[in-house]
């Protein structure tokens, strides 16, 4: 056996795996990164949709109305107004929504498709129509976070790859990092490139299990779009599918025999005897007024893990109980359970707080692992070459813009008109106009002057929104704090947390860099120590 | 109180970090236990605030809930050690020993 003498010896093989892992760790990471890091910020947001949506539409107060009465009153209202239609669809008001939402769908009429209808909103109590500005609310941030406002099924598909690779990521990073349990609680600040690398370990390391079940979750939630494949083969329509796994939905078609709709209450009542007294959330009635009507009662999932809500169907016209949803076997109690464990629906107040900084905890993760890539690639007295100023300026786009953006849409909110027509598409443009044109014109700036002025900005405009909600609304922090409206106060409070956050950040990046103590061995190249020795620090790990 | 869970962790996760002698050092007034003790009392501290999340919420949530109180509470006393330790140290203890009065309310 001929060994050829020119090769230089093989790295030991812990070692060249750890080191192909750095590779693949900083790369994915990279081209992801800044998709990502917006997915994470903007589904943190989504563990509050339905407040945000409360805040974005002020007009609007929560009143708490039982089940019965708010889905009785709503049926009156639709009775009234479109008595015709073939199916209501009523989210019921909760603890976090203050409204009665109703999407009607008129018959199908063969000769003129009837137009979408938007959504109604009802006094939960006495179902009368309420008016209140036009806003896609909190439901914005969340399709974002896996749509990236880029048209169906794109979207979908650009966040499933980034999901991939943050998943991918995340393994590498574990094999890369070889003193997970060493520097578990090691966090340094002001030493230039080992603090960023502390803060990337941290924010990953102490949260891992959340990253890990959000990335997994976030993709097996759309498995069966990204990988349709085993459906494709089984079934022959996907609504075979969906009736094999969830059952069949009741679709009886109307008779045309009238009929008058039994109250709901006494359904709403055998419903909560079957689920151990929990109320409905969503009433779905179809063929409203006919002989063949039906009442299908969804439960409300909070409290369970499981986001799959069981459902209950009665004949509207005698009242009788149809069919129930069948109890899921344990695959798609698994699939539920991973969606309620990704959408965290199940979260009283205190464990969504608890969601909520761990998502911030992701967003910081990739935000310091995006920043990291570049300080380490930074040569002291050289020019920076095209790639770092270009991942640089990326990095100042996605991380440092994004804020103000997300603070711009909440803004346009209480500034645009109430009463202005197609204001909430102005709103979202007003999010994407200022972070992406603050991202052009952060060009104009050095790039440590964009950092700490862009962040100024979020600084500014996060403190600006209490500022302004009090001005244009009734429901300032004052008066919020005075009534114990804790959704206006909380939401206040928290915009200034957040302003105090970018502050802080625009803060650090204004303060004078130090240079690292030992900025020599932090550059030296891995394979010129012989022998890990026992002090040498991570940071060529990455 | 929700939180006992996570303050209980976090007293757990003070414990842990003062057992490794990186973390020991710039704590003088204080007496610490042997880094011995304080490793066991970590884990039994951790163990203490799974049951107590796992018997609060039952099985599925409490385990979810405990992971996710754990999590948050790691990464506030990193970031709490990483700008004053002494009062990290001292907050875990006062948080601990007030965790059963809280349990009440």
């Amino acid at each position: 056996m001929n060994v050829r003498p020119t090769f230089p010896a093989p790295a030991p093989p812990a070692r060249a795996l750890r080191q192909s892992m750095a590779w693949i760790h900083a790369w994915l990471g990279l081209l992801a990164g800044w998709i990502l890091f917006a997915m994470f910020l903007t589904g943190t947001a989504s563990y509050f949709r339905p407040e945000i949506t409360q805040w974005m539409q002020p007009e609007l107060r929560s009143a708490s109305v039982p089940a019965e009465q708010a889905a009785q009153a709503a049926i009156a209202h639709m009775q009234a107004t479109t008595p015709d239609d073939q199916q209501w669809f009523i989210y019921l008001p909760d603890d976090r929504t203050a409204v009665t939402r109703v999407f009607a769908r008129a018959k199908p009429n063969p000769e003129k498709p009837p137009a979408r209808r938007p959504e109604l909103k009802l006094d939960p109590a006495t179902g009368q129509s309420l008016e209140a500005r036009d806003t896609r609310g909190g439901e914005h941030f969340y399709r974002f976070h896996f749509q990236l406002q880029i048209p169906h099924p794109w979207g979908r598909w650009l966040a499933g790859v980034c999901a991939m690779f943050m998943l991918a990521a995340i393994v590498s990073g574990v094999i890369t990092h070889k003193r997970i349990f060493v520097d578990f609680f090691t966090l340094r600040w002001s030493k230039g490139q080992r603090s960023w690398l502390d803060a990337h370990n941290a924010s990953a390391v102490l949260a891992l299990p959340f990253h890990a079940m959000i990335t997994y979750t976030g993709l097996i939630t759309l498995v069966a779009m990204y990988m349709p494949w085993p459906v494709k083969a089984n079934f022959d329509k996907p609504d075979a599918f969906t009736a094999a796994a969830y059952g069949a939905p009741a679709e009886a078609k109307a008779t045309g025999t009238p009929a008058p709709l039994l109250p709901v209450g006494p359904m709403i009542e055998a419903a909560g005897r079957a689920w151990s007294g929990d109320a409905p959330r969503t009433v779905v009635i179809r063929n409203p007024g006919d002989a063949a009507s039906t009442v299908t009662l969804l439960r409300a999932t909070a409290g369970r893990l499981n986001a799959r809500p069981d459902s209950i169907t009665f004949s509207g016209a005698t009242g009788k109980e149809l069919s129930r949803s069948p109890s899921p076997g344990p695959a798609i109690a698994t699939a539920g359970v991973m969606l309620g464990l990704h959408l965290g629906h199940f979260a009283g107040p205190a464990l969504r707080w608890v969601y909520f900084f761990l998502g911030l905890t992701g967003a910081a993760m990739v935000g310091t692992g995006l920043v990291l890539w570049v300080v380490k690639r930074r040569k002291p007295n050289a020019a920076p070459f095209f790639g770092l100023k270009l991942v640089e300026r990326l990095n100042i786009g996605a991380i440092a813009c994004l804020p103000s953006g997300m603070a711009a849409y909440l803004l346009a909110n209480r500034l645009i008109p109430a009463d202005l027509p197609g204001r909430a598409e102005l709103e979202v443009k007003a999010m994407f106009w200022t972070w992406f044109g603050l991202a052009v014109v952060s060009l104009l700036r050095p790039a440590r002057r964009a950092w700490i002025e862009t962040l100024g900005l979020a600084t500014v405009a996060f403190a600006a929104l209490p500022v302004v909600n009090a001005l244009t609304t009734d429901r300032g922090l004052v008066a919020s704090l005075r009534t114990g409206d804790w959704l206006f106060a909380g939401f206040d409070l928290a915009m200034l947390a957040i302003a105090a956050l970018c502050g802080l950040a625009a803060l650090k990046a204004s303060a004078k860099p130090k240079p690292p103590k030992k900025a020599a061995r932090a550059t030296a190249p891995v394979k010129a120590s012989p022998a890990p020795a026992p002090a040498r620090e991570n940071v060529d790990a990455l | 109180m929700p939180y006992e869970s996570g303050l209980i962790s976090f007293a757990a996760f003070t414990c842990l970090a003062l057992s490794m002698k990186k973390h020991r050092s710039g704590l003088e007034p204080l007496a610490l236990p042997s880094p011995g003790v304080l490793r066991v009392l970590g884990w039994g501290l951790l163990a203490l605030s799974a049951g107590v999340a796992v018997f609060r919420l039952g099985g599925a949530l409490g385990v979810t809930s405990w992971i996710g109180q754990m999590c948050v509470a790691a990464a506030l006393l990193v970031l709490l050690m990483s700008w004053r330790p002494r009062a990290a140290t001292v907050l875990a203890g006062v948080g601990l020993i007030c965790t059963p009065f809280l349990a009440f309310l």
